[in-house]
């Protein structure tokens, strides 16, 4: 019979970060820890809009109303899920992938064009941040991974295509797509030191 | 467009996570989401990683942005928490709806409608529960105590494929959980058992690995006024409190 392994009981986990706890300040209209927030994570919401945009004035239009969309449901972030960054970070994503999945939708060839011709490797951003030790472990950690664990993750993350076009990019069946993007995250993550 | 089958469906927690898959299966997933804690956990954690991917990408913003930014939200209102919504499922008066509300103040009303329905007490018979002990093949001293005593009683329930049976005696303060159809916990996670009562949620151990879908007998104690056993998925090594939804709930005997 298993073990009873005791855990102690008292209040919900602390998880909260210090941004977590300014997210808690801003959902009480504070916006002296907005602006705090916004420092902290602007650049990044700017650059994961770039990325997957590529047009500089739609990302700023794309982290605008991320950034005010941080501030408008601030409350909604539950610490329990993860970490006040990496909530941050989806919304931004999930808005810039929403952007260019519209304009493909509304059948804009060109921009569709201008995104492949554009098409630069995903370590060159030209106006980049000096570099730091985030972004050095992220490059060193996408190096350890497969070509193909490493071209899915892009193309997903930072290009924004579906898993379906990510398979047809790569001329690969789609279950071997699927496989290598769940195997190449959980390498990522435990090269980032993630792991719970 | 061929959708998933179903034993396929866990395999979209990655692209999902990225938001890569196209808004049909989406949908789908999402729907797939509210009844798989594991997927959840799967999701939560991709998330965690690819952010890590965003930040590496920041570049530095134009003064102007940060202007336009606290300009626009000097005009919008934040929102409330969302348990402080009156929330649809205010109007499921019963004992187990207002239960999860405490617990989980973020589940989704869907959900709990979904568990509310697909959980079943299948009956309370003592025969059942000599047999049951006669099936299990661990039977400790502790179990035999459990078997003579006076109150005890036994309660199965069904939720999305696995069943779980609680034998419990509230006189020795113990429950005993053999649950069976579970997958196995998500790599670095486990399953947790916790009470739920009016006091509050309080952990009842952390469940052993699944042994063909299989899980326990495993002993319970300090049930206390506890009105309800809830299973979650949590990081390995438990929580102090559930941090996901519960795979399963079981109402217990008052």
């Amino acid at each position: 019979m298993p073990a009873l392994r005791s855990v102690p009981a008292g209040e919900p986990p602390e998880g909260a970060d210090a941004l977590g706890q300014l997210l808690n300040r801003s959902a009480r209209g504070d916006v002296a820890a907005f602006e705090r927030i916004y420092d902290e994570v602007a650049g990044a919401v700017l650059g994961v809009a770039i990325r997957v945009i590529r047009n500089r004035a739609q990302a700023e239009e794309v982290a605008q109303d991320v950034l005010v969309e941080v501030w408008r449901s601030a409350s909604r972030y539950v610490p329990e899920r993860g970490s006040a960054i990496g909530w941050i970070m989806t919304i931004a994503h999930r808005r810039a992938v929403d952007r260019v999945r519209q304009a493909q939708a509304d059948g804009d060839r060109a921009e569709k064009v201008a995104r492949r011709d554009d098409a630069r490797p995903y370590d060159e951003v030209a106006d980049a941040v000096e570099t730091s030790f985030e972004r050095e472990q992220v490059q060193r950690c996408l190096g350890n991974l497969t070509d193909l664990q490493r071209e899915s993750v892009a193309l997903a993350y930072y290009e924004g295509y579906t898993y379906r076009e990510v398979a047809q990019l790569l001329q690969t069946p789609l279950g071997t797509v699927k496989t290598r993007l769940r195997d190449g995250l959980i390498r990522l993550r435990d090269c980032m030191g993630l792991g719970r | 467009m061929t959708m998933p089958t179903n034993a396929d469906i866990h395999t979209l927690a990655a692209p999902y996570a990225l938001h890569s898959l196209p808004p049909d299966e989406a949908t789908t997933f999402e729907a797939h989401l509210g009844e798989c804690a594991a997927c959840r956990a799967e999701v939560d954690e991709i998330r965690e990683t690819a952010a890590r991917l965003g930040v590496s990408a920041a570049v530095q913003p134009p003064p102007e942005l940060k202007e336009q930014v606290l300009a626009r939200i000097r005009e919008v209102r934040p929102l409330p928490p969302a348990g402080d919504r009156s929330d649809a499922d205010a109007e499921t008066g019963s004992a187990r709806a207002r239960a999860l509300r405490r617990w989980w103040p973020r589940v989704a009303t869907g959900l709990v409608a979904a568990m509310a329905a697909g959980i079943a007490v299948l009956g309370v018979r003592l025969d059942d529960v000599q047999e049951e002990l006669d099936r299990s093949q661990q039977i400790g001293a502790q179990m035999r105590q459990l078997a003579d005593a006076p109150d005890l009683e036994m309660v199965r329930a069904e939720a999305d494929g696995s069943r779980g049976t609680v034998l419990l005696s509230r006189s020795l303060d113990t429950a005993v959980l053999i649950a069976d159809g579970m997958e196995p916990a998500p790599d670095e996670h486990v399953y947790q058992l916790w009470f739920i009562g009016d006091d509050g949620i309080r952990s009842a151990g952390v469940l052993g690995e699944t042994d063909d879908g299989q899980v326990g007998p495993f002993t319970a104690q300090g049930v206390g006024g506890a009105g309800q056993l809830g299973i979650t998925v949590e990081p390995a090594g438990g929580s102090e409190q559930p941090t996901t939804d519960p795979v399963m709930v079981i109402d217990l005997p008052a």
